[in-house]
């Protein structure tokens, strides 16, 4: 139950966030920015938060960031895009792909970093 | 306001849910990952085909449900671990199967 609510509230707070940035920045541009700096954060965050209690990386990574990101609105955009061009829609999903593994790897090489330091 | 947070609150807990299912039968995370992304994308193109108003909790919900960053995060881990084919089918599966099943429910919803 500890658990659930964890990520419940972590997800809670995540979505609020990302209502916020495409508030902020538009829907379009707002999920390249929740999905990027999402993947950064939870590189980051599976480094640091190893050695931290169970409820503390369900919070963060599973429902803060996890929810933070999002899937089906990349779904959605990518389906749209893929309509008018075929070019323009594969580059689209593989640009946030590649963009958000890039980030995710990066966010773990600066958390293990900062680990040692 | 208030909508967004209970919806991305039952999404997030759904999602988790999801991953308690798999990971108690299999020790496969990513499976639950590609099972809420892909499921996520069907009802999200249902939802859309359909005409549902972009203000309804349905998509506050799917967009908790559903996740970017532990996708990607999966995949750094199968590369880091020399999975390199492993990672590459995960990504391309779930691109695959998200974009298709949008499109499925997009066009029984809008039929």
């Amino acid at each position: 139950m500890k658990n659930i609510l964890a990520v419940g509230f972590g997800g809670m707070a995540g979505s609020l966030l990302r209502t916020a940035v495409f508030q902020f920045a538009g829907a379009g541009l707002g999920l390249w920015l929740a999905n990027i700096v999402g993947s950064f954060i939870i590189g980051i965050a599976a480094a640091r938060l190893v050695n931290r209690s169970a409820g503390t990386r369900l919070f963060v990574s599973t429902g803060l960031i996890g929810s933070f990101t999002s899937f089906s609105a990349f779904s959605a955009d990518w389906f749209r895009l893929l309509e008018s061009s075929l070019l323009t829609g594969i580059m689209y999903a593989l640009g946030m792909t590649a963009a958000s593994i890039v980030a995710a790897a990066l966010g773990l090489l600066a958390g293990r970093k900062g680990a040692v330091e | 306001m208030i909508s967004i947070a209970i919806f991305g609150f039952l999404g997030a807990v759904a999602r988790y849910l999801c991953y308690m299912a798999v990971e108690n039968r299999a020790r496969q995370p990513k499976l639950a990952t590609w099972f809420v992304n892909s499921l996520g994308s069907l009802i999200i193109g249902a939802c859309l085909g359909a005409g549902v108003p972009a203000t309804f909790g349905i998509f506050a919900f799917l967009g908790a449900f559903t996740t970017f960053s532990t996708m990607a995060l999966d995949s750094v881990k199968d590369f880091e671990d020399g999975h390199w084919k492993q990672g590459i089918f995960y990504i391309s599966a779930t691109l695959v199967s998200g974009l298709l099943l949008f499109a499925a429910g997009y066009s029984i919803a809008s039929m």
